[in-house]
Parts: structure tokens; sequence; C-alpha cells
């Protein structure tokens, strides 16, 4: 569930996304080969998915634009991050970044993708995936510092 | 943002997110569910339009020889109105029959009478009158066999007065046919026009009584077959909860059965047929490794093996952990995996078509081709899994899983079309195409139902009685 939470941008087309995904087991299961984990399998099922989806929903080569509002103010260090603020709040910031970081970003930190890969299954260049990925993490630091100052006023 | 902090933020997302795990909403399983359900009604639909086809094309095959055959057996023949036939056959040796047919009361001449085809393999003469004395009710399966060459043009033979029916008798001509020792076939049956043409005829004044009905005696009417068919096999499994889809997921990789076939035949067309079969199939699992959490049954933890033919125990005794709650094990499944089951068929063939492969009278071979369909029931006979067990302090061993619940005796029907080839006087080889289909569960008590459909080739040798 939290993969195809990561590929999406709201919990309604992450529930769309495994059930589509899950269909696409029971249709497939028999070409499971045993080479791997069934949950690894499962998982590069729905990466598939999310990815095909991407493919037919939006044109990356134009969504490489960085919103204005992305730059950094404060540095943050992993220790801070980890200790005010939980895995489900990292979770919804990373639904948050425009689709095709989103897609970098997961592919690239989670699924251990190399930018040529990741280049050759969005038809992008090289360099546009290793641009793609900076300014995600940019996003997602500027984010999370503004999450770690709202709630430490809150607080 | 340095490049340093760069990665450390990507660090931070997977070490805290690849961890996370979270429970789908119970409407997605739902949604699921229904969807796993129609994707099974279209699965269904297909095989039902297949076998709809497949019935259609048995059903004309089938009607268009019943129709082929009562089409011959009406054939009419100008008879006129006053004469009179009067049938007498009698078996003067095994190996000669005599066929008797007289007009009375015939009033126009001899060409006249109606024309029937003559057969080069019929030899004719005229029988000295003593042979009246046979016993004229003899009948046997020589006599059939020799009846399909009968066909004889009764306005070529002389015709010789013959008192015998007293006075109105004007024609009478009796006929000898030899044949070569042949034993009762059913092949030559279903020649076209094989029939003795006088049993045909239908004057509109047809004489009362009736010619003797043809009996041939049982056991020239029994056979026996042996065979063995490779089976392409699917199997079909119906999950109606969530639940069921811990039942693992195994195909058939193999199947094939080999029996025994007693058949009797009710008419020279049609006969039933029963036996033994021993069905084997052997399965693939797609998932090979799995882990087992142990389960209370009557009070006691166990760990149950679970497949779609049913449920074992793995038995503990060789293990050196309790089964716990918090002790899952690890068991892989080996190539070994087979299910047999002993078979009882209760079938209905009809004879279609038959052809003759060969000229002349001597060696001749025919081919017959048939449907045939019926049902069968299955009891399991045995089931067998090697498993590999690894337990959670690293002790693993293997077992053979042998004693499985939850399976049950079920019913199939089958279809099938068929081509049987004469050998020699009483041997022949068939070649039986044929679809199998469970009509219930083989499997009871799960929240699923476990199907079987089977296309397989049935090689068979029979011997005739």
């Amino acid at each position: 569930m939290v993969v195809c939470i990561r590929y999406s941008s709201d919990h309604e087309s992450a529930q769309d996304l495994l059930q589509e995904g899950f269909i696409r087991v029971f249709q497939h299961l028999h070409q499971f080969k045993n080479e791997g984990s069934l949950e690894g399998w499962i998982r590069r099922i729905m990466v598939n998915l999310a990815l095909e989806t991407y493919r037919k929903t939006i044109n990356l080569r134009n969504q490489t634009e960085l919103p204005s509002e992305y730059e950094s103010e404060h540095p943050l260090s992993a220790e801070d991050i980890m200790s005010q603020l939980n895995a489900n709040e990292l979770l919804s910031l990373v639904q948050q970044l425009p689709p095709t970081y989103r897609l970098v970003f997961n592919l690239y930190e989670f699924e251990g993708a190399k930018h040529h890969e990741i280049a050759q299954q969005l038809g992008i260049s090289e360099g546009t995936s290793k641009s793609n990925l900076h300014d995600a993490k940019k996003l997602l630091q500027k984010w999370v510092s503004k999450l770690m100052y709202d709630t430490n006023n809150q607080k | 943002m340095s490049e340093q902090e760069s990665n450390d933020i990507g660090k931070v997302f997977r070490s805290a997110i690849d961890g996370l795990s979270m429970t789908p909403p119970k409407a997605v399983w739902e949604n699921l569910r229904m969807m796993a359900l129609q994707t099974q009604i279209i699965r269904y639909q297909s095989i039902n339009r297949w076998l709809t086809i497949y019935a259609t094309i048995v059903t004309l095959l089938l009607g268009g020889a019943i129709v082929e055959h009562f089409s011959h057996s009406n054939l009419e023949f100008s008879i006129p109105e006053k004469n009179k036939l009067v049938y007498q056959t009698r078996l003067v040796h095994d190996t000669i029959t005599v066929t008797k047919v007289i007009y009375n009361n015939i009033e126009k001449s001899k060409d006249e009478i109606p024309k029937i085809e003559t057969n080069n393999d019929t030899q004719i003469s005229h029988l000295p009158k003593s042979t009246n004395s046979l016993n004229p009710l003899v009948y046997d399966s020589t006599f059939t066999t020799k009846s399909i060459n009968a066909i004889t043009d009764s306005a070529s033979f002389s015709v010789e007065p013959y008192d015998v029916e007293h006075t109105e008798v004007i024609s009478q001509k009796e006929i000898i046919k030899t044949i070569h020792s042949k034993p009762y076939s059913l092949f030559i049956h279903h020649i076209p026009l094989a029939s003795i043409p006088y049993w045909q005829y239908k004057p509109k004044n047809a004489p009362s009584e009736k010619p003797p009905k043809l009996k041939i005696p049982l056991k020239n009417r029994l056979a026996a077959s042996v065979f063995y068919a490779p089976e392409l096999g699917d199997l079909i499994v119906y999950r109606s909860t969530p639940d069921a889809f811990n039942y693992g997921n195994e195909t058939i990789e193999k199947a094939y059965t080999w029996g025994f076939r007693a058949s009797i035949d009710l008419s020279p067309r049609v006969s039933i047929a029963t036996g033994i079969q021993l069905s084997t199939i052997q399965f693939a699992g797609a998932v090979r490794k799995a882990s087992i959490q142990p389960e209370l049954v009557n009070g006691q933890l166990q760990y149950l093996y679970k497949t779609v033919f049913g449920v074992a125990n793995i038995p503990t005794n060789e293990m050196t952990t309790e089964p716990a709650v918090n002790n899952p094990i690890s068991v892989e499944m080996e190539d070994e995996h087979s299910v047999s089951f002993v078979n009882i068929p209760l079938s209905v063939r009809y004879n279609a078509f038959s052809l003759k492969l060969t000229k002349g009278t001597r060696n001749q071979r025919y081919i017959s081709l048939y449907g045939i369909g019926g049902v069968n029931y299955h009891i399991p006979s045995s089931q067998l899994m090697n498993i590999e067990v690894y337990e959670s302090d690293g002790h693993d061993f293997y077992t053979t899983l042998r004693d499985f619940s939850n399976t049950q005796s079920y019913w199939s029907y089958q279809l099938g079309i068929g081509a049987e080839l004469e050998l020699g006087r009483s041997t022949s080889v068939w070649v039986e195409p044929y679809y199998n289909r469970t009509i219930n569960s083989f499997v009871k008590d799960l929240p699923l139902q476990s199907n079987l459909q089977n296309a397989g080739m049935k090689f068979g040798l029979k011997w005739h009685f």
C-alpha cells in the first residue's frame, strides 16, 4: 500500500493503483518464476503500473519546470527531521511532489534505479533525470523545513 | 542546498518510509473480490462458449449420422400391392447363409421386379429344395456380417416356381453368400446401403408376420480395451472470500490417465462402456516458498499446508521447535507433487460412420468414426507432496505430506469423438480426443471450489470377443 501511496498524489489514486495492481498480480501469477521474492515481484508490478499510468497522463518532457518556491533557507540534519516528523508526514510530502519529480525520486531512492535506467523508462535524457531528482530533493527539503517550523510554532 | 544535504534528505525519506506498512482499506479488498469474481465469470462464459461449440459439433455429427442411418432404413421400393413377400433366411454353415425371397401374386413380368444393386462379393446360386429342412431360425453374427453384401438384383435371377407357399408363388430365389469366416464386427454395419434390402421393403400390404429379429449372442457384443491418455489440464479455482487466497496457487504441470474399458453393443451403432481408470495430476506451485503460522485445530497448534486440492497437516515430530503463535515456519515445495484419482466411467458411444479402407473380400480393413459421451465418478486414491521445512532456529528437514483433508469424490462429464481402425479379426486400435470437466468441486468445507478441466487424447487397443 505504501508503494502505491508513494507513487500517487492522494489516497484515492493510491487505492486505485493498488486495486489495479492486484488484478494484474492475479492475472499474471502463473508467470512468477520463483527467481525472487513474491513481495518484490508484486512491488515491481505496482511500480510498472504507476509508470504506465504516468506515461498515459503526463507529458514527462514538459514537466521539468521547478516551482518558484523551492529555495531552502535552513540546512537540516537527518536526526532533526526524524525526531520531529513521522513517516506518514514524510509520505504525504512525497505525494505533494509534482508527478515527474515524484516518479524520479521514487525510482531513484526507493527502487534503486540508476539515472540511465530512469531516463530509459521515462523517455527523458539522463541529465533531465538528474536535474529532476535534484529539484525534487530541494522541494522536499524546503517543505520539511516549513513543516518543522510550523510544528515547532504550534508547540 | 549542498550535494551532501541533498543525499541526506533522500536517505531520510528512504529510512522513514521504506519500512512503513499500511493496511489497505476494507473497500479495496471488497472491490478486488468483486473484480476477481467478474474475471471468473468472464472466464466461465468463455469456457461455456467453447463447450457450446464443441457440444454443437458432436450433436451435429451424431444427429447427421442418425438421419443418415434412418434415411437408408426408410427406402421404399415400388412393389405391386398384390405382392406378398415371404422372408426366409437360414444358416447353412457358419460361413454360408441362405436368404430366400419369395414373391407371391406377382402379376408383372420378372423384368418389373424391383431392381436392386448387385455386389460382386456375393455368390449367388440356387439351392436344392432340401435345404429348407435346415432350421430357419438360426441367426448369429455370421449372418449379420454376410448380410452386408446381400445386395442383389432379383431381376437377374431365374425365377423358378416353388410351391412351398401353396399355389400363388410365382417367383422365388435363394441366395448363398460365402464369406471368409469373419467374426461379427461393428465396422461393417455402417457401410452405406449395407443392410439387406429385403428387410427394408415396406410394401403397402406388408405381411403381418414380421421377420424374426436378429439376435447376436452376448459374447459377440462384448469388447475390452486398454488405453493411455496424456492430458492438458487446467485448474479452475473459485475463491469466494479473501481468506480463500491463502490456499495456494497450484497449476497443473502434467496430467495423464490410463485404464481399462469394457463395452457392450446395444445395437450395431450404439454401445455402452464402463471400466476403471487411474488419473494422475502433477501440480506446480506458483509460490514455492511460503511462511506458515500455526493455527489452532482441535485445541492444538498445528502447521497447515493449504493447497487448492486440500489441507495437509505438517508433521511436527521432526521439528526442533514447538508450534507457537510467534514461531512461523517456512515451507518450500519440492518437485514431487501429485494427486491420483480412481475413475469409474459410464459412457454411451454412437458409431456414426464406417469406411472400408481396402478393396476385395480378403483382408478387409474398416475405420469407424464415433461420438462418445458420459460421466465419470472420481475417487481420490492418493496424494503426495514433498516439502522442505525451515524452522526459526535454523533447523530444516524434508518430509512428504500424504494425508490431505477436505478432499472429496466428484463427478465429471466427458465428451469425445473417436476413430477405430480394425487390425484383425478381433482386434482394433482407437484414438479418441476428448474433453472432461468436473461437475462438482473436489474439495469441501473450504472457502474455495476447485474444479478441473482436461482435454486429452486416448490411445487404445481393443479386443472383440
